[in-house]
């Protein structure tokens, strides 16, 4: 372990070396240039007090520098260069270098807005300033920083409220998103997309981060009501780099290149080559659970076997099937325009390899966006957005099967040839072989088109009518040749293959006017009519005995086809909506916001949903009694409550479908349809959400520290809900409108700038997020549903079991003796005290929930290095976890078991028992902590002058170096303590640490 | 070149802050290891000692001839073992202590084995020596002994210390499992009284999708009969002052020892025990899992096809049975030696039981 480690921090301080080492020549070109200047000056407030932290940058570069205490800055930049001056609570300032002599004072004035940045809020934008909702943003920049390759993981810990489930380390492996917690028990939790204007449900796998401009997450009911009736999980809003430049034009690349390898490999007993540990263990294993004459066995050890321990041949199965793997990303991308038109053009690659065998993810994504101004009235443009997916999922199996099987068996035989039953004790197939023959693929193609056309009539009134269309398609194909796990080596080959697409069509009309009604009344309304169809087809066949390696693209030539299936609906929804704010005397703020949807999906007569909100706020900080409050540069309160509904109810969830069966008449099978397993509901109406939320958002100390904190409670009724009824009308359940659940919490969002000197700077940004998540009613009678693991006043997912309390010791053995246990058995709580142990002895023993997670990224800057570290940490969650509870409970006489500290009489240890000792209640071993810190990614970078690239023509240069995943500290015994719960036999898969170098470059 | 070495200190600041992140142990592995021949030198000074003592011959307390040949040979085997082990051949002292346990089993089996001979139809009592599959007793194979879902198994039995040396060891059961048996399909069938290594009595019902089990340590009292007694209701009622019904019990001498809900669940009822497809019933080993064996005594075995009371269970403890009770599915008495270990009827007059492989009759104690 040690010296894994210090091989890391030796891979990271090389990569950083070598980097450093290829500066100083740089930098001493840079010291060459006759054309730079060097401006000194002085930043302060309408007081003259200086201001500290001040960001003086080179416009359209990162090239920059920060004010110190006393509010100095010096910065060397070319003679034509342009600056911008920026700070929190001040109108931004642009300064012409080629008309600075000598020492400046620049005097910045107190803008109305801790940031003048603009907000996307659905249908539109507004200032920061004037928001009233829980709305979260992270820009571009942030998430291509993040290196990862599908965004929702960029957003832990980046975002307070968000929390994005991995299902898998394997590459392109999809992640679910909730936002404030989950309300709905049958059908999905996941947030609203809204890309480009399309809503989605497609995620954002294949989006490139360095596509995006911006993506908001809109997370209270104020916010989200603006998409009504499928608002209620949050919304989380993707605006792609759009045409809008203005003049010029700039070619931007942005590229690195990596290796990836294990960054941490769960330790099993023998690992590393130490295998008469393994031994050792099966010796106890088979003593202890068959007895010692069980070692004479023919089959306890095999020949081959024992004679490799005479020779000391051992294998660390685990890294046998490791490898190192490639990660390859460059994006190009073009912009410019004119006074009448703008242009955007965009090319990137990624490819990523596993690090377990076939494992890979290729993206390939181009946009295209372009606006065409035909007078200070009318505009029209379009954006189109297009991507091509390709994941090589790997093999199901051969990851777990490399921990099935000790390091005395080899893969080999004795010429060297890979084996297909390297253990003939034992049922697990050689994984070498299995990852060769076990191959998943999935394409996917993404199309997101969006035009636009917008017209303002008269000043502060326009119109725009936008219609846009998101296509995306897929085919999953899979084949299990014979010398895999699933076919034994006997049974002949299998494939399947599965193809859908899904179309989306939406029409926007939106009327916008903003009228300011003298000095004090501010108002901006938005007025919605909107139209949208989508359509979703998929059909599949497995074929059964195929008679050679044909993929999926031979299945007609097997031996028996099944699954074939086929299947389309669509669904539409007609939606109107009305927002309004108003700001009085720029203090207090009112949005107003009203969404009436039908929906295709429910019945007539519960179709239509009005679904309003209001939010309030109030900038504090501007009243007279904190005007004299120095320290405070900003204090804005916000209130808000609002309805929402779920949308991502199924489309037929109120008809009664028939169910086909198949009967045989003689040698004839003729089909017959009857009632279904379930009966729908035409009384379905919307499951409601509705949310209070309250935030402060505020900037002390000269704007040094900033930030936002939220609290909210989220009830949501009317829960659509299976209700189980005895078989015995013909239909075994039916859908209900019953239930109710609630999440409360609170998040925080923290800026603070640390240090802020002439060359050096240390900024911190900080995220903390705590939800509960509470059942508050199933089936209107407060009862708890024990069979369904559904318990009132505890969060939807719970483990529900055995409290473990530890290993039956040897001092307790006359105890143990009496509840049927002995030393080194498990130890489970008897809640009731009854000397037995069964269900009454469950308890809910926590959930798969954090308790708080928390971000922080520290960037420091030194001259024109930059570095950055982000640390990502969970507290609290229970989860049940395959991995572990295999490979800590069982006790399979050929297989191998995790490192960990099992009982002996010697040891007494009280966390694992002993070896072999056929204990029961072993699930409980299964019940791992999520608790984890991860350093996720450190980045380090140097950005040229602009004299030394100005050969180049370059207007930026940045090289930069960054390690992902360089650490993770945990108690959890397998690979990723954020993918706990992976799906053994599909889905197992390794963390990886990633070393990479990259290049920005803009021309 | 002098500026640039502060951004490298501060690099290297980091980058030893990053070091000091790592934590760690280095492992350090055994390459070989000297065996220790302890063991087999005295069992072979112990098999010496036997061989140079016994009695061979064909009267009672001596020794059969066969019997001296097969110690004799294991003492070759610990000699040629010892020889092994010296000789590089072996390299885990696992492999020298199976020597010694098999020295173990033979000097156990030499000993066993003295000649002693009761009279067919004279007073005894049988002890079956099961492990490694030696001895046990086959009831036959009757779909009648686990075709109930309401019914008692009652008998006596002892044992003494080390009567099993496997994982579990059958006392008596018809255990089995369906046709569809791997996993998740597996139908689990049949009841089973047996031990655990670990030190339990337990039984266990095969419920279908689940096998309910209960177990207790079972009672130190070597070499003492125990009356063993498992009582199955599927239609069990909530007894006063409980918030269940007890659907399996467990007795022994009488008093309840431990008793079990059936919390496998089926259609919204608790699941019932399924019917052995293979019918076998047997004693001392697994009808299902033969490695599951065990040496032991039996005097009496009894199946009711009724749930009989503790009160019922105590009167029956000193009670002759002569076959012709209401709802008495089987009973043997194995208190006298039959003219042919093949030829057991059972009191009813239906079934016959099957003596077979390694057993002795002694005198009744």
């Amino acid at each position: 372990m040690k010296l894994a480690i210090t091989a890391r921090v030796g891979a990271v301080l090389l990569m950083f070396c070598c980097l450093q080492s290829a500066l100083p020549v740089a930098a001493q070109t840079t010291e060459q240039s006759a054309t730079i200047k060097e401006i000194r000056g002085r930043i302060v407030n309408k007081e003259n007090q200086p201001l500290v932290g001040v960001s003086i940058v080179v416009k359209g570069t990162d090239q920059g520098t920060v004010t110190d205490q006393d509010g100095r800055f010096i910065l060397r930049a070319a003679a034509n260069a342009l600056l911008e001056i920026s700070n929190m609570g001040f109108a931004n300032q642009e300064l012409q270098v080629a008309g600075v002599t000598g020492a400046i004072t620049i005097t910045l004035t107190e803008s109305d807005a801790t940031l003048d940045g603009v907000v996307v809020i659905g249908y539109g934008s507004i200032k920061k300033k004037d928001v009233t909702g829980a709305i979260a943003s992270i820009d571009g920049k942030s998430l291509q920083k993040a290196m990862t390759s599908d965004i929702s993981q960029a957003l832990n810990g980046r975002v307070a409220g968000v929390n994005a489930i991995k299902s898998s380390n394997r590459p392109g492996a999809g992640f679910n998103i909730e936002i404030r917690g989950v309300n709905s028990f049958n059908f999905s939790n996941e947030p609203l997309y809204v890309i480009n204007g399309v809503p989605s449900t497609t995620g954002m796998r294949h989006l490139n981060s360095a596509d995006i401009e911006s993506i908001e997450i809109l997370k209270d009911a104020s916010s989200s009501a603006i998409y009504g009736s499928r608002g209620a999980n949050g919304v989380v809003i993707i605006t792609t780099k759009g045409a809008g430049r203005r003049d010029g034009f700039e070619i931007n690349y942005n590229g690195f290149a990596g290796l990836k390898a294990a960054a941490r490999i769960p330790d099993m007993i023998g690992s590393k080559g130490n295998g008469l540990e393994y031994v050792d263990y099966r010796v106890a294993l088979w003593t202890n659970k068959y007895g010692p004459s069980s070692l004479s066995r023919p089959d306890f050890l095999t020949p081959e076997e024992k004679e490799r321990v005479r020779f000391g041949e051992y294998y660390d199965w685990s890294r046998e099937v490791l490898k190192t793997g490639m990660i390859n990303n460059h994006n190009i991308s073009a912009s410019g325009g004119s006074a009448k038109t703008s242009y955007t053009f965009g090319l990137g690659y990624l490819g990523e390899d596993g690090i377990v065998g076939r494992e890979k993810f290729d993206r390939l994504t181009a946009n295209l966006g372009l606006e065409q101004r035909f007078n200070s009235s009318i505009k029209m443009g379009f954006n189109t957005y297009a991507s091509k997916v390709k994941i090589d999922e790997g093999s199901s199996e051969a990851l777990i099967n490399a921990y099935f099987i000790p390091p005395i068996v080899s893969p080999y035989d004795k010429d060297g040839n890979l084996l297909f039953r390297a253990q003939p004790t034992s049922s697990k197939v050689n994984p070498l072989m299995d990852m060769q023959n076990d191959i998943r693929q999935r394409d996917e193609t993404y199309l997101n088109v969006m035009g636009y056309l917008e017209v303002t009539p008269i000043k502060d009134i326009s119109f725009k009518t936008q219609v846009a269309m998101q296509y995306d398609a897929y085919t999953y194909g899979t084949f299990k040749g014979t010398m895999t796990q699933a076919k034994a080596g006997v049974n002949p080959a299998e494939a399947y293959k599965g193809t859908g697409s899904n179309m989306n069509w939406v029409w926007d009309n939106i009327l916008t006017v903003r009228k300011q009604l003298g000095e004090d009344h501010k108002f901006h309304f938005i007025g919605l009519f909107s139209i949208q169809k989508d359509q979703h087809e998929a059909a599949g066949m497995r074929g059964d005995g195929l008679p050679y390696n044909s993929d999926w693209h031979a299945i007609q030539t097997a031996d028996q086809i099944t699954d074939v299936t086929s299947n389309y609906w669509e669904s539409s929804l007609v939606s109107f909506m009305g927002r309004l704010n108003y700001t009085f005397k720029d203090k207090y703020l009112l949005t107003v916001t009203n969404r009436y949807d039908g929906s295709s999906r429910l019945a007539p007569g519960n179709r239509w949903g009005m679904m309003p909100s209001a939010a309030l706020g109030w900038h504090l900080s501007r009243e007279n009694f904190l005007q004299q409050a120095d320290w405070l540069n900003d204090l804005k309160l916000r209130v808000s409550y609002g309805l929402t509904g779920n949308n991502n109810v199924r489309h037929d969830v109120t008809q009664t479908r028939l169910a086909m069966s198949r009967y045989n008449f003689g040698n004839l099978g003729i089909n017959g349809f009857g009632l279904g397993g379930e009966i729908g509901n035409p009384n379905l109406k919307w499951e409601m959400t509705s949310e209070w939320n309250a935030g402060l958002d505020f900037s002390l100390m000269k704007n040094r520290i900033s930030g936002t904190v939220d609290v909210y409670k989220r009830i949501t009724r009317d829960l659509i809900f299976e209700r189980r009824v005895a078989n015995v009308n013909g239909y075994s359940s039916y859908l209900e409108n019953i239930g109710s659940t609630s999440n409360q919490g609170v998040e925080l969002g923290l800026n603070t700038i640390n240090i802020a000197s002439k060359n050096f700077t240390w900024r911190t940004n900080l995220t903390f997020s705590r939800n509960r998540n509470k059942i508050v009613d199933l089936y209107g009678d407060k009862a708890s549903d024990v069979a369904n693991r559904w318990f009132i006043g505890q969060p939807i997912r719970v483990i529900y079991d055995y409290q473990f309390e530890g290993i039956w010791q040897e001092n307790e053995k006359d105890l143990a003796a009496v509840l049927g246990k002995a030393p080194g058995h498990i130890k489970i709580q008897d809640v009731n005290n009854d000397g037995n142990f069964d269900e009454r002895d469950m308890k809910v023993l926590g959930s798969p929930n954090p308790d708080w997670t928390g971000g922080m990224t520290n960037t420091i800057t030194y001259k024109n290095f930059d570095f950055s570290v982000f640390v990502y940490v969970r507290k609290g969650g229970l989860y049940n976890d395959q991995f572990t509870y295999m490979f800590t409970a069982w006790d399979n006489e050929h297989w191998n078991k995790l490192d960990v500290n099992y009982w002996t009489p010697e040891n007494g240890s009280n966390e694992y028992p002993g070896i072999g000792a056929v204990s029961l209640h072993t699930q409980v071993l299964g019940h791992v902590s999520g608790n984890f810190v991860k350093i996720q990614n450190i980045n380090l970078g140097y950005t040229f002058n602009q004299s030394a690239i100005s050969r180049l023509k370059a207007k930026q240069l940045r090289v930069y170096t960054t390690v992902q995943n360089p650490f993770t500290i945990t108690k959890y015994k397998g690979f990723d303590p954020e993918s706990i719960g992976e799906n053994p036999y599909s889905n197992l898969s390794v963390m990886p640490i990633m070393y990479t170098l990259g290049v920005n470059l803009t021309l | 070149m002098e500026k640039w070495k502060r951004p490298r200190y501060f690099l290297a600041l980091i980058l030893l802050i990053l070091a000091g992140v790592g934590t760690g142990c280095v492992k350090s592995f055994d390459k070989t290891r000297p065996l220790v021949l302890t063991c087999t030198e005295e069992k072979l000074a112990s098999i010496q000692t036997i061989l140079d003592t016994a009695r061979v011959g064909t009267e009672d307390y001596t020794y059969p001839q066969a019997s001296y040949d097969q110690l004799a040979a294991a003492f070759e085997e610990v000699k040629t073992g010892i020889s092994y082990a010296r000789a590089g051949k072996y390299v885990l002292q696992y492999e020298v202590d199976n020597i010694c346990v098999k020295a173990d089993q033979a000097m156990t089996q030499f000993l066993q084995s003295f000649n002693f001979t009761l009279p067919a139809g004279s007073a005894g009592e049988l002890q079956v020596f099961g492990l490694n599959q030696q001895g046990s007793i086959d009831f036959g194979d009757e779909l009648a002994y686990s075709n109930s879902n309401t019914y008692t198994i009652e008998l006596w039995a002892k044992y003494d210390e080390n009567f099993l040396d496997f994982e579990m060891a059958t006392l008596v059961g018809t255990t089995s499992e369906g046709p569809e048996s791997a996993w998740p399909n597996a139908k689990f069938e049949g009841w089973n009284i047996h031990f655990q290594r670990s030190g339990n009595l337990r039984a266990s019902m095969g419920c279908g999708p689940g096998v309910l089990e209960q177990a207790r340590a079972y009672p130190q009292n070597f070499g003492e009969w125990n009356h063993i007694a498992l009582v199955w209701d599927i239609n069990a009622a909530i007894a006063p002052g409980d918030d269940r019904p007890y659907h399996m019990k467990l007795y022994v001498n009488g008093e309840l020892y431990w008793q079990k809900n059936n919390d496998i669940i089926l259609g919204g009822s608790p699941a019932p025990m399924l019917p052995s497809s293979r019918r076998k019933m047997r004693a001392f080993i697994d009808p299902y899992h033969p490695s599951r064996c065990m040496t032991g005594y039996m005097k009496k075995f009894r199946m009711w096809n009724e749930a009989k009371t503790p009160e019922q269970l105590k009167s029956l403890m000193t009670t002759e049975v002569n076959g012709t009770e209401a709802k008495l599915q089987c009973a043997w008495d194995f208190t006298e030696v039959p003219q042919d270990p093949a030829v057991n009827p059972d009191k009813t007059g239906r079934y016959n039981a099957r003596i077979i492989g390694s057993h002795k009759w002694m005198p009744a104690k």
